[in-house]
């Protein structure tokens, strides 16, 4: 007889489980109360890159007097594009149902608590009962409560993306990933954008060199930075909101039409009976075990619900690896292949130990770096905007970490990430023959100047 | 003509020698006799003398690197003399030939070379190839001349026997001399397989924390010790066995030859004698095992470890079995003093069958000495002490001496090591008869 696996949540980590699992010839449920895809496709990655996409376009357009073409007249059609990526997302969205049918996943439209650990109650009176269960509940914008935090304008990035129109100016309180990716959004377009941030720098979890030469691009492109700022206040003026904040110790001011809370995601765990069932958690996240296990044995919880690191990518890769241990199976999950993406303009894509952290881990590393000022084909693209970073052991010279800002550095990234996961030296990259002319010649550039050995960088 | 040099092969084990120093340069003159390179060979740095009067038309090696024995290192000839750089394999066994020792020419190698003899291949190539099972056939030589050398031997092993390995994982066992056909795993070795696989057999340095120290290479000689010790120690199966000798006698005979012939005598040659009588009578020690052949020495060659600053070395007593007491002793003087000045040649390091180690005059009562290879057995000499003794009922005061043997126990039996030592004991308790 097969096992009956039960699924709570349909979003990149849960539909990707679902689907393995019936691959793997277990009876599998799943269990979403709103639709397929989660918050990556219907209010994160997926909608953002589409509005981002065509911000890019813009950008393009608007300079395109230098590359030879001369448009007679550029306008933003907000409505459209508003459209254009309900499209998508409706597209996709329907993709995965067609998905899961073809796998004979049972679909439940409904909302899921957990009641024992085989035991899960649909909308308050189905029970489903399962071999195993796999939480994969997703997570939530973390929301701030200070005065006029429920103004009508003061938004969150959910909201940031079904705006009636395109606003005019923006405050965006929060300098992580989805602030900064908004910024570059909002900014392309025209609107005028600043970015208020608690910490000393943006995106701190980002490769230093890589963070310092996104925040320099937006500010070519109008945002301002308002870092060591702490937001105190948010008072309505008409049309208009006055974001008022701290920064060392001197009160400020900043007016625009819309203000954005960005300051991150939790756990999505709240109301579905994970406490009453026993399900160990610290703060929001569920605990696991590195199988994405809890403490119930038979129950995993696998994406952004424990916390570990909230990317669609992770979240699909534990899914996978929690279902197969849930049958029985041998799972390889490497975390330090995962990628992490920033879809600004150019964009940037990091694997693998940022140097700051090969620093504080007290690592002996050596840094490669090459400049895209070095590289045709980004010459062409964008003027030579850019750099690829390696960060290699200073003995072996295996790859530690790969981080790059240019063209399609989340496309190219993917080879950083398997040099990791093969344990690749410099010397492998080196040695692999790259496309001339393609930005991914740089790599190899990059890994060349580990050993003061690039070919197109002038001698050091 | 033009004459090439190559490595010469100044021991049994030597396989590659390490060329240190180049003292003259492409387009020099040179006389025969002339110094032209240091190459850093067993335990001391050595140097390669011209063949003939010529100019050294070409440098083949580079300083820092290492040859294998017989690999061609340069070209003496006449100005713009073409050089062919094919070696015929005639050549190249003569030149490896002059430092063996005589008992050891009539043995299995040549015959292991010839079934090849078509194939040019070094003969560090060749054992290996053999110890591996290798086909020499299916080998690509990138050595001079198309030869296979021991780096295509391991190139092809590698190729062959199919081990999926990350780049890391190799870079690190190749750092931590951990043998990845050990590593038994059906998926792809990984660092962590490794580094697993080091833990288990040798000291992980990241889980030890070092204390305050300096730090410097590991080289010349004590890495050529250190290399030689550990393939003892991991190759042989050590035995080891202590007798207590009395010594009253000898120091009797040793003061006595000391005064009538004016000349200061030690304990050492007097027991290198007694030990090359015993030798010749219990011949089994006094043989080596090379790559799964017994080599039954027909002279035995005493090798004597005489203590350095910066480490050891062992100057051979060749023939001792012909030697008297006062040749023995004359001959280690000279030794002695050449080893300390560093001017011992590549002859008198090798060729050792035995080798005996004093440590009496530290003060030691009894240690393990560590075989040196290919040898068979290494003999400890502690102090001499006064000790009471009973004998015939009587106690008596006598002088006492351990004697600490180490053996191979594959080649040597506890019996056949015992009856040896009997000998031992026996001749220098009457150690007239070594002067007989």
């Amino acid at each position: 007889m097969s096992k009956k696996i039960i699924i709570l949540g349909g979003g990149p980590g849960g539909y990707v489980a679902a689907i393995r699992a019936a691959q793997l010839k277990a009876e599998v449920h799943l269990i979403e109360n709103a639709k397929l895809g989660g918050t990556c496709l219907n209010v994160g990655c997926i909608p953002t890159k589409v509005l981002l996409h065509t911000s890019e376009l813009y950008q393009s357009i608007l300079h395109s007097g230098l590359m030879g073409l001369k448009p007679n007249k550029i306008e933003i059609d907000w409505d459209t594009l508003i459209k254009r990526k309900e499209e998508v997302v409706s597209q996709l969205v329907g993709g995965i149902k067609s998905l899961l049918r073809s796998n004979h996943v049972v679909l439940h439209n409904g909302r899921g608590t957990l009641i024992d650990d085989h035991t899960i109650r649909i909308d308050g009176k189905e029970d489903l009962y399962g071999d195993a269960i796999i939480l994969a509940v997703g997570s939530v914008p973390v929301s701030l409560d200070f005065p006029g935090a429920d103004l009508k304008g003061v938004i969150n990035s959910t909201e940031a993306l079904c705006l009636p129109s395109l606003p005019q100016s923006m405050v965006i309180v929060g300098g992580g990933i989805i602030g900064i990716e908004f910024a570059s959004l909002f900014a392309s377009f025209g609107c005028k954008v600043t970015v208020i941030e608690q910490l000393e720098e943006i995106l701190t979890e980002t490769d230093g060199d890589i963070a310092n030469r996104i925040k320099q691009q937006l500010n070519t492109i109008g945002v301002e930075f308002k870092t060591k700022s702490t937001l105190t206040e948010i008072i309505e003026k008409g049309n208009q909101l006055t974001a008022h904040f701290i920064c060392q110790e001197k009160k400020h001011s900043i007016t625009a039409e819309y203000i954005m809370i960005a300051i991150g995601r939790k756990p999505n765990t709240s109301n579905i009976g994970l406490e009453k069932a026993g399900i160990l958690m610290q703060h929001n996240n569920i605990i696991v075990n590195k199988n994405f296990e809890t403490n119930l044995s038979g129950i995993y919880a696998i994406g952004d619900c424990n916390g570990k690191i909230m990317l669609a990518h992770a979240a699909s890769a534990q899914g996978v690896a929690a279902v197969e241990h849930a049958l029985g199976y041998k799972a390889a999950y490497y975390p330090q292949t995962i990628p992490s993406c920033i879809y600004t303009n150019p964009e940037a894509a990091g694997v693998g130990l940022t140097e700051e952290q090969a620093k504080q881990q007290g690592l002996k590393y050596k840094i490669g770096r090459f400049f895209l000022s070095g590289n045709g084909k980004a010459i062409i693209e964008n003027n030579g905007t850019g750099i690829v970073k390696i960060i290699a052991g200073e003995q072996y010279g295996e790859i530690l970490g790969i981080h790059i800002y240019g063209p399609r550095a989340t496309d190219i990234i993917s080879e950083a990430a398997l040099a990791i996961r093969l344990e690749a030296t410099e010397d492998e990259l080196i040695s692999t023959i790259h496309a001339h002319p393609t930005i991914t010649e740089s790599i190899t550039e990059a890994a060349l100047s580990l050993k003061g050995m690039a070919i197109h960088q002038k001698k050091q | 003509m033009a004459t090439n040099i190559y490595m010469p092969k100044l021991g049994l084990t030597m396989t590659e020698g390490f060329v240190s120093k180049w003292l003259k340069s492409i387009g020099d003159h040179v006389d025969a006799g002339d110094k032209i390179a240091e190459i850093e060979t067993d335990k001391i740095t050595n140097v390669i003398e011209a063949p003939v009067d010529g100019i050294l038309l070409e440098i083949f090696v580079d300083e820092g690197s290492t040859v294998e024995v017989a690999g061609l290192m340069a070209v003496i000839g006449e100005s713009g003399e073409k050089i062919d750089k094919n070696v015929t394999n005639s050549e190249k066994k003569e030149s490896i030939k002059d430092a063996f020792p005589d008992s050891l020419i009539n043995n299995n190698i040549e015959e292991t070379i010839s079934k090849d003899n078509r194939i040019k291949a070094s003969p560090a190539a060749k054992k290996l190839a053999k110890e591996m099972h290798i086909d020499l056939l299916s080998v690509n030589g990138t050595g001079p001349g198309g030869r296979i050398i021991e780096k295509d031997i391991m190139k092809h092993k590698e190729n062959i026997s199919n081990i999926r390995v990350s780049p890391l994982a190799k870079k690190t066992a190749s750092d931590k001399g951990v043998n990845l056909q050990d590593i038994k795993k059906e998926s792809r070795i990984m660092q962590s397989d490794v580094l697993l696989a080091a833990s288990q057999t040798s000291v992980n340095i990241d889980d030890y924390e070092l204390p305050d120290s300096n730090k410097t290479e590991l080289s010349g000689m004590r890495k050529v010790i250190a290399e030689r010790m550990s393939i003892s120690w991991k190759t042989s199966p050590h035995v080891n066995m202590t007798y207590k000798v009395d010594m009253t006698e000898a120091i009797a005979l040793k003061n006595k030859m000391s005064k009538v012939s004016d000349t200061k005598y030690s304990f050492t040659e007097i027991i290198v004698k007694a030990v090359s009588m015993a030798l010749i009578e219990n011949a089994e020690i006094n043989r080596s095992l090379i790559d799964k052949q017994i080599y039954h020495h027909n002279t035995v060659n005493i090798g004597v470890a005489v203590a350095l600053n910066n480490g050891l070395t062992v100057p051979v007593i060749k023939n001792a079995q012909n030697k008297s007491i006062s040749t023995i002793r004359n001959e280690l003087s000279i030794l002695s003093e050449k080893a300390r000045k560093g001017d011992l040649t590549p002859e008198e390091i090798t060729g050792g069958t035995f080798t005996v180690s004093n440590l009496g005059m530290y003060g030691v009562d009894q240690f393990t000495p560590i075989i040196n290879p290919p040898e068979s057995a290494i003999l400890g000499v502690c102090r001499i002490v006064n000790e009471p003794i009973v004998i015939e009922n009587e106690i008596t005061i006598r002088s006492m001496m351990n004697l600490c043997l180490s053996f191979d126990h594959r080649l040597i039996d506890g019996v056949v090591a015992a009856v040896f030592m009997e000998k031992v004991k026996y001749l220098l308790e009457q150690p007239y008869l070594l002067i007989l």
